[in-house]
């Protein structure tokens, strides 16, 4: 049994200047989300997934999207992808850097087990 | 003699069945169809009262005319759902609550109703979202070119799903192709003649065509049905209050008050009411019931030829993949109000059928469409190789048993390419309609949403395409997306890391159709307020950089945590309550290894309602939460929120 995701999503959302973290599939299918309605998390969801999709496909692995209102920053992994919310004043890079270990244990979570 | 509103009159029948009067609502529903035969709220009704009352047979009759009038009634279908599970007959009872499950996918207690008839029947087993949930799923959402995709796909399989079809009349009506949808009303008119959706559709169409007289015969024949436009009304969206107009009754039929109070001198004269009775009733009356179930040789001769149509497959897998069919529309039809309980409505499916349709012996990795934390599910959720492009899974399924599991292996198959594995199938049997991405999960906004007979603006994944790839968007033929549709006038900050191989054009298309998608200032505002109330009620740690200032006892961080209750505990016993809670909040972000001495210091705290017992209450809550004890985490999240 994986423990909810949200749980792990509580260290980023718990933090300045984050309002809302979401993880989801690389297709953007939603599967935990932290300080969000359910409709904003798809929303969140699905332009985290083009994030990461356009950040694989340049070999990167994190990025931030500027948006109206704030910031989107993302953590792409090989199956997960994990978005945070971020007012524009707080330091995106640095929740960036946060997501990216987030989403390697998240896989670890989510993976099925070998064998 | 006065009369009443029809409304009036099943409001009174609901209420008298609440109150558990159950015979008296049956006459009431009676009496109301015998003025209006065809009324679809009443036919509903009347099968849940006599479901109540242990009419099983008229319940199922009710019920039976109910999906005939309306394919997709969720009730209808979960009463059947329920007698045939009374009955012991599981599959029939999956089959039923299935078909509801995906008219309404997002309804937690069908599918869990669903998993759990699924496992009675056969064992642990996986849920998989069908193309006809998809479909759904997508009308649901305004998304009607994808809904419209998945019912093409599923109905190339299974042509004759009535309630597919009328699923695809709704999405083809909302995209605006009246030509189209009309057909397939028509369609669904030949199998059901008295399908209300269809009828309403269809009345709408012709009225739009400027064939008024047309439209009215239509508009009649809907309303000697919906009565009291309640299903009317759930194909109005908001702000349309012409099509409301159009399409709403424009009175409400009256009834004598002489022929209710008729039925009900009748009711008394007949017997005396019935106690409430459990609609799972004790294992002796329901013997008494059973009398007359057909034994199982009747049930033999009862089975449909194998070349009829066949009943849904009573499976946690596609329907559509099964090539099966759920609806016998080429017969019963007519008089299904007046049928008989010897006609059977419901088509058994052969051994064959259900043999065919045994899920998989092992479980496969890889889920599909799951609405919600699949870790709830205790499941495995994912196969990496599933999203990986250009790859495939083997499934191990035999090709009829293809169910969204397959879907998922197109996906991965088609990621590259952008091309929707839906639209595949379509192509693959001539009813392509190319509109784009399968990816968009994303409710889109109700504001996004057009009207009946305007255009749908192209998904996110088209637009995306188009501001990428113009030229190549142009080809497909979409229609092109209103001017400055998704595009924002604000000014985009230039923050765009590191992404090192993006392109201004990209960085611009990506912000522009986040905006699009409604990530903007009311989100971000939404999910200020919801971390707020998060904070607020203790499920949220703040973090100390936001939060207030740890005491100094506390942030010292080495001393023994007797010190630091210690200190919590003088602070509190000196009246400084809100210094003592923010210590033990500190304590409780420390770690685990002081929830231990936080239970035993603030349950007494809690137990007494004093000051600070509602911080208290949420403190320990949050503990109780942390170690997975659900129970008394909300035992003490309520008892705070009651203080508060």
């Amino acid at each position: 049994m994986s423990p909810p995701l949200e749980e792990l999503l509580e260290g980023v959302v718990a933090r300045p200047g984050v309002v809302g973290a979401v993880v989801a599939t690389l297709d953007g299918l939603v599967m935990g989300s932290l300080a969000m309605v359910d409709e904003d998390a798809d929303a969140v969801g699905a332009v985290a997934s083009l994030l990461a999709r356009s950040l694989r496909s340049s070999g990167e692995s994190s990025g931030m999207l500027a948006v109206s209102g704030g910031r989107v920053c993302v953590a792409a992994g090989e199956m997960l992808v994990v978005a945070a919310l971020v007012e524009d004043e707080v330091d995106g890079q640095e929740i960036t850097a946060m997501l990216e270990p987030l989403v390697v244990e998240m896989e670890g979570w989510v993976r099925p087990p070998e064998g | 003699m006065s009369t009443l509103p029809v409304t009036t009159v099943i409001e009174r029948a609901e209420a008298t069945l609440q109150d558990g009067r159950y015979r008296e609502a049956m006459r009431l529903c009676q009496a109301l169809l015998r003025e209006f035969p065809k009324y679809l709220a009443a036919h509903r009704l009347l099968g849940r009262a006599a479901l109540h009352a242990g009419e099983i047979g008229l319940a199922e009759e009710a019920f039976q005319a109910v999906r005939q009038l309306d394919p997709e009634d969720r009730e209808a279908a979960l009463g059947l759902s329920q007698i045939a599970e009374q009955r012991g007959e599981l599959e029939t009872a999956l089959a039923f609550c299935q078909a509801v499950w995906e008219c309404s996918p997002w309804d937690r207690e069908l599918r869990e109703r669903v998993a759990r008839l699924a496992e009675a029947c056969y064992g642990e087993g996986q849920l998989f979202l069908t193309g006809a949930a998809l479909a759904a799923q997508h009308n649901r959402g305004g998304r009607w070119s994808r809904a419209a995709n998945e019912c093409r796909a599923v109905l190339s399989q299974t042509a004759e799903r009535v309630d597919v079809q009328q699923r695809l009349a709704v999405a083809l009506w909302r995209r605006g192709e009246l030509d189209t949808a009309a057909q397939v009303c028509q369609s669904v008119l030949q199998a059901l003649p008295d399908a209300v959706v269809p009828l309403l559709i269809l009345a709408q169409i012709e009225q739009e065509r400027g064939e008024t007289h047309e439209a009215a015969a239509l508009r009649e024949r809907a309303c000697r049905i919906d009565v009291d436009g309640r299903r009317a009304a759930t194909l109005v969206l908001a702000g349309e209050e012409d099509l409301q107009a159009s399409l709403l009754p424009a009175a409400i039929p009256q009834v004598d008050e002489g022929v209710l109070a008729g039925e009900m001198v009748a009711a008394e004269a007949a017997a005396p009411e019935f106690p409430a009775r459990e609609v799972r009733a004790p294992a002796e009356e329901r013997d008494e019931v059973l009398l007359e179930l057909p034994s199982d040789e009747e049930l033999e001769a009862a089975r449909p030829a194998e070349t009829g149509t066949a009943g849904y497959t009573s499976l946690l897998r596609s329907l559509e993949g099964e090539g099966l069919e759920p609806f016998s529309p080429a017969e019963g039809a007519d008089d299904a109000l007046t049928a008989s309980v010897e006609e059977p409505l419901l088509q058994l499916p052969s051994d064959d059928e259900i043999e065919a349709a045994r899920p998989r012996g092992e479980l496969e990795p890889g889920w599909t469409g799951l609405l919600e934390s699949y870790e709830l599910e205790g499941l495995e959720p994912f196969t990496p190789e599933v999203f990986a492009p250009g790859e495939t899974v083997e499934t191990g399924g035999e090709p009829q048993q293809a169910g969204v599991g397959d879907v998922v292996e197109a996906e991965a198959v088609a990621a590259e390419q952008g091309v929707s594995p839906a639209s595949e199938a379509a192509e693959a049997v001539g009813v392509v309609e190319d509109t784009g991405s399968w990816l968009e999960h994303a409710v889109i906004d109700q504001e996004l949403v057009p009207g009946a007979g305007q255009v749908e603006p192209p998904a996110f994944e088209e637009w995306y395409a188009e501001e990428r790839a113009p030229q190549a968007f142009e080809e497909v033929g979409e229609p092109t997306p209103a001017a400055g549709r998704g595009a924002t006038d604000e000014t985009v900050p230039e923050q765009w890391v590191p992404v090192s191989g993006e392109q201004p054009d990209e960085r611009e298309a990506l912000s522009a159709a986040a905006e699009r998608l409604g990530i903007g200032p009311e989100l971000f505002e939404r999910s200020r307020a919801v971390k707020e109330e998060l904070v607020a009620t203790g499920r949220l740690g703040q973090h100390p950089e936001e939060g207030e200032p740890v005491p100094e006892a506390v942030a010292r961080g080495e001393g023994e945590p007797e010190d630091r209750l210690g200190e919590a505990r003088r602070l509190f016993q000196a009246g400084r309550i809100e210094e003592a809670m923010s210590c033990y909040r500190a304590l409780y972000r420390a770690g685990r290894a002081f929830d231990d001495a936080l239970i035993a210091e603030l349950t007494p705290i809690a137990d007494a309602g004093g000051p600070g017992a509602a911080e208290a209450d949420r403190i320990l809550g949050a503990i109780y939460r942390r170690r997975g004890t659900q129970a008394l985490a909300a035992r003490h999240y309520e008892r705070s929120l009651r203080r508060k």
